[in-house]
C-alpha cells in the first residue's frame, strides 16, 4: 500500500507507544479527521491535530490530579470519542487503561475494580454513577471519579466528582506546567509497561484482567497490514459500537486508526446503531456473531413479510446464491459470475444498502463460533465475511481467513509474526510479539496459560493440509458422556442454531446419558410463523410454551440432528420461558453463555429431560 | 367473548401501529390495557369495534372474534347492534343536543334488538343527568359529559363495553364516582368491559386481569395483583421507586431509565 513517508507508524517496525503514534500522525497530517462523533444527529470531527493536543491537555490534568506512572485507571462507559481521548490521556500520564463494560451490574464492577487496582475512574453517566454509590464503602482504593455525562449530577461530591469538560479546561490551563513531565513520560515508556488491562469474558470463573503491554499494541497494529492490507485504503471508516472494553473493538478501533490512519467514528449511543451505520457507511465492519444473527433474522423477516412479489424474486435470487456457494468464487464459471451479476443488481446489492453493509470491502466475525449457513448466506449476497480468530490473551485477531474465506480451516492463517502449533492434546498453542504479558496479581493463572513463552489457549483446534487451522471446541467445554463419548458442544449447538427459529442452543451431556438442550427461540422469526399459522400469543413466555411451538423446534432439531453423528444428536429440549441476560449473571457481558451459571439456574429443567426419557 | 388475535394494523399504508397483538376478554370480567403514549391501545379499541378504517387504519393480519364471529365483514354500527359499545375518548357527545336527546340518539342500539330503552335507569345511576336533562350538552362540566357518555352506553344495554380512558381530565373525585360506576355496570348488569386507561393504580383497583403494551404489541400480562407486585410495572407505571423511598424533589428524578425487561 503506498503510503507517504512523512507519516510514521506502525509499519515501520520501530517501536512506539500510541502517543508517539498519535503525534506523528498529527505532524505529518494536522487537518486529517481522526475521529467524528455524532451529537444530536450531527457528526462533529476532530483532526489527528485535536486528538495529540486534547490528550497532552487531559493528561496534564491528570498529573495534577495524582495519577502516577503505573496507576490504574478505568474507564467505564459505552463507546464515545472521550473513551479514546481518555484512553491516549491515561497512557501520555504513563498510567494504565482498565475498560469496563458499562452493562455490568454493581456487584461485576466491584469485582472489575477491586481485580485491577483501579484508583481513578472515568465514568459515563449518572447511571454508572449509581452503580458506584451503592459500592460505598466496598472500594477502598478507589479515589476519584470524572464522569463523561455530568446530567444530575450537578453538585454531587462523592470521590471528589468532577466532569469531563472541568478536568479538560484544567488540563489547558496546567499544560504548559506539565508538558516536560508528560513528554518524559512518554519517553519513559517502555514495550513491556502494561498499556491496557482487558477483562477476559468470564465464560467460566470471574473475569481475569489480562495485561497488554505496548509492545503487545505495537505489534497488534503490525499484523493490520498483514490482514488488510491493499484492501482498505488509508481515510477508510469503521464505526465502533461493540464495547471498547473489549479487545476485539479495541483492536478495530483504536489499533486501526493508528496503523492504517482509519477514521474512528461513534455513532449517537447504542440504540441509533442502525441509522449510524448507514450513515457512516463503514468500509470495514466488525460484527460476532449474534450481531450477523440478528441481521440476516431482520432481514428474512423483511422477505417474508414484504409483497408475494418482492418475496418470490428475493427467494429466488437468495437460492441462487446458495447454489453457486458450493465453488469456490474464484473459480466460477462464467455462467456463475453473469448469474451472480445479474442478481446482484437487482437484489444483493440492495440487500447490502438495507444492512447498512453497502461499502464493506471486509466484514469481519469473531469472538464467538458462528454457523457456516450463516456465513454462505452473507458471502451469497456480496459481503465478504471473514472469520478471525484471537483472544484477549493475543490482543485480539491472531488468525484469519483470506478473502471471501477461500481455505480450508473456519479461521485460516497465522500472519508472519506468529507463530501457532497444536499441542499432543489438540490444543491450539500460539508464540508471538502479540502474546500478553500476563494477568494482573494472578501468578498460578498466568503460570498454567503462558509456559515456556508459549500461549496455551485452550481452544481445541485442527491443522489443514493447506496450512489454516479450525477451531474445534474450547478445551473445558468438552463433555464427556456416561457411555464415554467426548463431545463438542459448539459444535452441537451451532449446527441448532443455523435455524433461524432457535437463538440459543445449550447442550448438556456431561456424565449424562445422551446429550438434550435448553432453547431459547428467537422471538422475531418465530412470531412471524406464529401469526402465519394463526397461533395466538401475547409474550415471550406465551410463545414459548404454546404445543405448536414445541413441535416445531422438536421437528427443527430432528432435522439438524441428521447432519451429527448418532452420539452427536440431541434427544430431547426444553424451550426457554425467558431469554438470557448479562442481569441474571446467565450470559457474560458478550453474551456468551456461562455454563456453570446455567447449570444452576436450571438443574430442575435439565434433571427433568433426563428422567421423563428414562 | 372477544378474543383478539395477531392483529397488525398499518394506518396510510406506512405507519404500523399494531405488531401481532392477540389479547382475551371472557364474558363477564374487567379487562385493562395499560400502556404509555402511542403505545396502540387506542388502536386496538378502534380496530375491536371496527371504528379503525374510517381512519385509514388497515388489519393487515390477524382477525377480531367477537361471540365466536369475525368482525371483519361487520360494520361498526352492526356491531353495535350486536352488543359491542365504544364509548371513546373524550366523550364524544352530540353537543348541541340536550342531555335527553343525547340518550334518545343512542336507542338507535336497540332497533331490531326488541329491547326497550331504559331512561330511567340511567337516571337513577346519574341523577345529575336528570337535573339536567333538558339543558345542552355541550354546557354540561368534563364529568357530567363523561356520565352521558356512560349513560348512552346503557340505553344501548350492550354486553360489552370498550372504554377509552374514562379517567381523562377529570376531578380525582369524580374519576371514583366513574370507577364506581364502572364496577356497578360489571356487577350489577354483568356487562364485559376492556378498559383503557393510563392510570395503572387505578385500573389495577378494578380491573381481573391486564395487559401492558409498548409499540403495539403486548409485554406483559397477568392479574392485577402479580402486576402490582412486578418490580418494572412497579417503576414504569405505579411511579414507585424500586427501593421503595421516598423521592423528596425534581432534582431526585434519575435522567436514564432502568432497562425495561418485562419478564412474565
Amino acid at each position: 500500500m503506498a503510503r507517504s513517508n512523512s507519516i510514521q507508524n506502525y509499519s515501520d517496525g520501530v517501536f512506539k507507544t500510541a502517543n508517539t503514534v498519535v503525534h506523528n500522525l498529527a505532524r505529518a497530517n494536522p487537518d486529517r479527521v481522526a475521529i467524528r462523533q455524532k451529537r444530536f444527529g450531527i457528526w462533529n470531527e476532530y483532526s489527528w491535530a485535536d486528538v495529540d493536543r486534547l490528550t497532552k491537555e487531559l493528561a496534564a490534568a491528570l498529573v495534577e490530579l495524582g495519577v502516577k506512572q503505573g496507576s490504574k485507571v478505568g474507564i467505564l462507559s459505552e463507546n464515545r470519542c472521550e473513551w479514546v481521548m481518555s484512553q491516549f490521556a491515561i497512557q501520555a500520564a504513563g498510567a494504565t487503561v482498565v475498560g469496563m463494560y458499562p452493562t455490568s451490574p454493581s456487584v461485576e464492577i466491584e469485582h472489575l475494580v477491586g481485580a485491577s487496582d483501579t484508583e481513578f475512574l472515568f465514568i459515563e453517566d449518572q447511571e454508572q454513577f449509581d452503580k458506584i454509590v451503592a459500592l460505598d464503602g466496598q472500594l477502598p482504593i478507589l479515589k476519584k471519579l470524572v464522569v463523561f455525562d455530568p446530567k444530575g449530577l450537578q453538585g454531587e461530591s462523592f470521590l471528589e466528582l468532577q466532569s469531563y469538560a472541568d478536568l479538560a479546561k484544567k488540563g489547558r490551563e496546567l499544560f504548559p506546567i506539565h508538558a516536560a513531565e508528560i513528554e518524559e513520560r512518554i519517553g519513559a515508556t517502555k514495550a513491556k509497561d502494561t498499556a491496557l488491562m482487558v477483562f477476559t469474558s468470564g465464560s467460566t470463573g470471574a473475569p481475569k484482567p489480562a495485561q497488554i503491554s505496548h509492545g503487545n499494541y505495537f505489534a497488534a497494529g503490525k499484523l493490520i497490514d498483514d490482514f488488510f492490507g491493499g484492501h482498505v485504503l488509508q481515510g477508510s471508516n469503521i464505526l465502533s459500537y461493540l464495547p471498547l472494553c473489549h479487545i476485539a473493538e479495541q483492536d478495530m478501533t483504536v489499533v486501526n486508526a493508528l496503523a492504517a490512519n482509519h477514521i474512528m467514528n461513534f455513532g449517537e449511543s447504542l440504540r441509533t446503531i442502525t441509522l449510524d451505520l448507514r450513515d457512516a457507511a463503514p468500509d470495514l465492519f466488525f460484527g460476532v456473531p449474534r450481531i450477523w444473527e440478528k441481521m440476516h433474522a431482520g432481514l428474512m423477516v423483511q422477505v417474508k413479510t414484504a409483497h408475494p412479489i418482492q418475496t418470490w424474486v428475493t427467494e429466488m435470487a437468495l437460492n441462487s446464491a446458495e447454489k453457486r456457494a458450493q465453488t469456490p468464487r474464484s473459480k466460477w464459471s462464467f455462467w456463475q459470475r453473469a448469474r451472480n451479476q445479474f442478481w446482484d443488481v437487482l437484489i444483493y446489492r440492495h440487500l447490502r444498502s438495507f444492512l447498512g453493509l453497502g461499502h464493506v470491502k471486509i466484514a469481519i466475525t469473531a469472538a464467538a463460533p458462528i454457523s457456516l449457513d450463516l456465513l454462505t448466506f452473507f458471502r451469497g449476497i456480496g459481503v465478504n465475511i471473514c472469520e478471525i480468530w484471537g483472544m484477549t490473551e493475543t490482543t485480539g485477531a491472531a488468525c484469519m481467513q483470506p478473502d471471501w474465506g477461500e481455505c480450508e480451516g473456519r479461521v485460516g492463517f497465522f500472519p508472519d509474526g506468529v507463530v501457532a502449533k497444536i499441542a499432543n492434546d489438540g490444543e491450539l498453542l500460539v508464540k508471538g510479539d502479540i502474546v500478553f504479558k500476563g494477568y494482573y496479581r494472578n501468578p498460578e493463572a498466568t503460570a498454567s496459560t503462558l509456559v515456556d513463552g508459549w500461549l496455551h489457549t485452550g481452544d481445541i483446534a485442527a491443522h489443514h493440509p493447506d496450512g489454516s487451522f479450525s477451531i474445534v471446541d474450547r478445551k473445558k467445554d468438552v463433555m464427556i458422556t456416561s457411555a464415554g463419548k467426548n463431545l463438542t458442544p459448539s459444535l452441537i449447538e451451532n449446527t441448532m442454531k443455523a435455524s433461524h427459529f432457535i437463538k440459543e442452543c445449550i447442550v448438556f451431556a456431561d456424565r449424562r446419558p445422551y446429550p438434550t438442550a435448553l432453547v431459547q427461540i428467537d422471538f422475531e422469526t418465530m412470531r412471524v410463523w406464529a401469526e402465519k399459522a394463526g397461533i395466538t400469543y401475547t409474550t415471550f413466555r406465551s410463545l414459548a410454551e404454546n404445543p405448536a411451538v414445541v413441535k416445531l423446534i422438536d421437528q427443527e432439531i430432528e432435522r439438524l440432528n441428521q447432519r451429527l453423528a448418532r452420539v452427536e444428536q440431541i434427544k430431547k429440549v426444553k424451550l426457554l420461558t425467558k431469554e438470557l441476560d448479562h442481569d441474571d449473571g446467565e450470559v457474560t457481558a458478550t453474551l456468551k453463555v456461562r455454563r456453570a451459571k446455567i447449570n444452576e439456574a436450571y438443574a430442575v429443567e435439565i434433571d427433568a429431560l433426563y428422567q421423563e426419557h428414562a | 367473548m372477544l378474543s383478539v388475535e395477531n392483529i397488525d394494523v398499518v394506518y396510510h399504508h406506512t405507519v404500523q401501529a399494531l405488531r401481532g397483538l392477540s389479547l382475551e376478554v371472557q364474558k363477564g370480567k374487567i379487562i385493562a390495557l395499560l400502556g404509555s403514549n402511542g403505545a396502540g391501545k387506542t388502536t386496538t379499541l378502534k380496530t375491536a369495534s371496527n371504528l379503525v378504517q374510517l381512519e385509514n387504519g388497515h388489519v393487515r393480519e390477524g382477525r377480531v372474534m367477537f361471540k365466536g364471529q369475525n368482525i371483519a365483514r361487520l360494520s361498526a354500527d352492526a356491531l353495535v347492534h350486536k352488543g359491542l359499545f365504544h364509548i371513546r375518548e373524550g366523550r364524544r357527545i352530540f353537543s348541541e343536543l340536550t342531555v335527553e336527546d343525547n340518550l334518545m340518539a343512542a336507542s338507535y342500539a336497540l332497533k331490531g334488538r326488541a329491547l326497550r330503552p331504559d331512561y330511567d335507569k340511567v337516571y337513577a345511576f346519574f341523577p345529575r343527568l336528570k337535573e339536567r336533562r333538558k339543558q345542552v350538552a355541550g354546557y354540561l362540566s368534563g364529568g357530567e359529559q363523561q356520565m352521558l357518555a356512560f349513560g348512552r352506553a346503557m340505553v344501548a344495554q350492550p354486553e360489552m363495553i370498550l372504554m377509552d380512558e374514562p379517567s381523562l381530565g377529570l376531578a380525582p373525585k369524580i374519576i371514583t364516582e366513574i370507577f364506581d360506576t364502572i364496577r356497578r355496570l360489571n356487577t350489577e348488569d354483568g356487562i364485559t368491559i376492556l378498559l383503557v386507561e393510563q392510570n395503572a393504580h387505578l385500573a389495577f383497583s378494578i380491573a381481573d386481569y391486564s395487559y401492558i403494551m409498548e409499540s403495539g404489541q403486548i409485554v406483559m400480562e397477568g392479574s392485577s395483583d402479580k402486576l402490582r407486585s412486578d418490580p418494572d410495572v412497579r417503576s414504569f407505571y405505579l411511579g414507585v421507586a424500586e427501593e421503595g423511598d421516598e423521592r423528596e424533589s425534581f432534582r431526585d428524578v434519575k435522567h436514564y431509565k432502568r432497562r425495561k425487561r418485562w419478564l412474565s
